[in-house]
């Protein structure tokens, strides 16, 4: 049987960031610790602008980030197949404890979740994020791991493959859907103009977009059981991390300035009448 | 500034070396190339200084160039790494910042040099903020797509081409096969004129008033996300417009029984002419438009198609 190993050497030259120890090739698809990382964010809807144009979430509920359900579907319906264990993790400021969070996630489906909470992680960069996450997935023995495309509020579509990468694994993005096959996943990925079928050896870090599955209401049953599931908590230091260096300042936040449009009502007393009106009107401003 | 440029789109490529042009200022602009040594010497036209050359795409994944490209922005320390959207475009960016150490900047929409320091701002909360974030380290990479800056003038070269040997991935992600995907209207982020079609379609066939009248306008239909990703999606994983998707900056776009979601208007708001078709007369869209009508659009599409057939 052709095995593939993570060579240690290629391992230690890459940079600071990666990891000294690498992950042996997991032959066996079944039984495994499939890790999915799930974003809390405060609802985007919830956002308030200031008239200085600054924007405020003081006030909004937080949840699960839209686009991270189908992540933890997707490592659902995976768990179910390989008879494997779905845990999840999240990393945050300490608002990612709240109960009502907490409980959400788990009653989607996950055996047990993860926090990294810490208050100097409100608001940090993909780099700093994916760099936890990379150590919690290892820490817990992960062998797979799931992401969204991106979060709600950032849509920064880039955290699942900087986890990948600074993990060494097989790592790909816009992920359609995931079957476990012989010691590997095969993967339907959509590109502009085609859709690649791939085999990924295991481990693996995967990105799924929200076209991968419907995710299902959680039944009382599953929001009823969420509170009796394990919680961990795990610090920086758990982690082996003693200090957070940032990638990106962010210089400021503001609400886009609205352009003005004309709202114009074209009306007519019959369809045509309005049609013609309306076409005269874009012929006016040139854009036909 | 120097920068470096990547697109494995290649309509992309003249404008993303137009916009590392502008911004290098005097420095250098090094595009990396995938493809035959043709399309590696024609880039020279378009005024870059070298081009790192890939070698053809053959029977590999864009992704397995990927610990070649990271090798190349190790070693020359660009400034700026400008890198074309697209799927594998943001898989080479997640990658490279993992691997040089910084976070990377999606939907760019400006990139300036301020004091010394780089800044790069994009659109966050479904497009409802405006975000400008400094870098820390050494390159800012940066994911820019259609509309972000003039195309290159092609110009006499003196671009050297370098040929790069291929890095062999450690870890084989194996493509089994390919499957086509049904023709999408990919054209939709360059068309002049849009219509875009919106939750309130319920077929197929209501589909075809819209790209009629599209193919009157000499357009492109472009689909709300609800319509590509509802319960269920009526045209399933095409691209939508949207701040998430894909931002269209037409000279007209036609927004019809779209309800006028943030995501959706900041995606479409830089047309230079919105136009509305909504049978709710308080639709948000209506105060996004330039113009509206309040009407079932499966009897204002025919009307408009007649009479801009007739305008003709």
């Amino acid at each position: 049987m052709r095995c593939s190993y993570i060579k240690q050497n290629t391992v230690l030259t890459m940079t600071e960031f990666y990891y000294t120890k690498a992950k042996e090739r997991k032959e066996d698809i079944d039984n495994m610790n499939i890790v999915i990382c799930c974003k809390f964010v405060p609802c985007p809807q919830d956002i308030e602008k200031n008239i200085d144009g600054s924007v405020s979430f003081d006030r909004a509920t937080w949840e699960i980030s839209e686009f991270d359900l189908q992540a933890v579907e997707a490592g659902m319906v995976l768990a179910k197949a390989t008879g494997g264990k779905l845990i999840a993790v999240s990393v945050g400021s300490s608002r990612i404890e709240a109960s009502q969070l907490k409980k959400d996630l788990l009653s989607r489906g996950p055996d047990e979740l993860y926090l990294v909470s810490d208050d100097e992680l409100t608001d940090a960069d993909t780099g700093v994020i994916s760099t936890i996450l990379a150590k919690a997935a290892e820490k817990i023995g992960a062998d797979i791991v799931i992401c969204g495309e991106g979060s709600a509020d950032y849509y920064y579509q880039q955290t699942g493959c900087q986890i990948g990468e600074r993990l060494g694994w097989a790592t790909l993005n816009y992920i359609d859907s995931i079957e476990a096959g012989d010691g590997f996943l095969k993967v339907e990925r959509t590109l502009e103009s085609k859709i690649e079928v791939l085999e990924v050896p295991l481990p693996a870090v995967l990105s799924v977009t929200t076209n991968i599955n419907t995710p299902p209401r959680p039944n009382m049953r599953a929001i009823l059981s969420a509170s009796k599931k394990p919680v961990t908590m795990l610090s920086l230091s758990d982690l082996g991390i003693t200090s957070i260096a940032e990638n990106v300042k962010v210089v400021s936040t503001i609400a886009p300035r609205s352009v003005d449009r004309k709202n114009i009502v074209v009306s007519g007393d019959t369809m045509e009448v309005a049609a013609a009106e309306f076409v005269r009107c874009l012929k006016v401003d040139g854009v036909l | 500034m120097n920068a470096f440029v990547f697109t494995d789109n290649t309509l992309l490529l003249a404008e993303m070396i137009g916009g590392a042009k502008k911004l290098s200022g005097g420095g250098k602009v090094t595009a990396i190339v995938l493809g035959t040594e043709d399309d590696a010497n024609n880039i020279c036209k378009l005024g870059t200084d070298t081009i790192c050359w890939l070698g053809e795409q053959g029977n590999r994944l864009v992704d397995d160039f990927i610990p070649t490209i990271i090798n190349l922005i190790q070693s020359r320390v660009p400034d700026v790494f400008l890198i074309g959207s697209s799927v594998c475009g943001r898989a080479i960016a997640g990658r490279v910042a993992a691997a040089i150490g910084t976070a990377a900047i999606v939907g760019t929409k400006e990139i300036r040099e301020i004091d010394g320091g780089i800044t790069a701002s994009h659109m966050i909360y479904g497009g409802d903020a405006v975000r400008i974030e400094k870098l820390l380290g050494k390159t800012l990479v940066a994911i820019v797509g259609a509309g972000f800056s003039d195309a290159a003038e092609p110009v006499t070269g003196n671009g050297v081409v370098e040929p790069v040997p291929f890095i062999e991935p450690v870890v084989k992600v194996k493509l089994i096969e390919t499957k086509e995907k049904p023709p999408s209207n990919s054209g939709v982020a360059t068309a002049k004129r849009v219509v875009g079609v919106g939750r309130g379609f319920s077929s197929k066939e209501e589909i075809e008033l819209a790209k009629e009248l599209a193919a009157e306008l000499d357009g492109e239909v472009g689909y709300s996300r609800p319509v590509t990703e509802g319960d269920p999606p009526l045209m399933k994983g095409e691209p939508y417009i949207g701040v998430s998707g894909i931002q269209i900056k037409p000279d007209l776009y036609l927004a019809v029984a779209i309800s006028g979601q943030t995501q959706h208007v900041i995606a479409s708001n830089e047309s230079k002419v919105v136009a509305c078709i909504n049978k709710d007369a308080n639709a948000l869209m209506f105060r996004h438009s330039d113009y509206g009508i309040v009407a079932d659009f499966k009897e204002a599409l025919p009307a408009l198609t007649k009479a801009i057939k007739a305008a003709r």
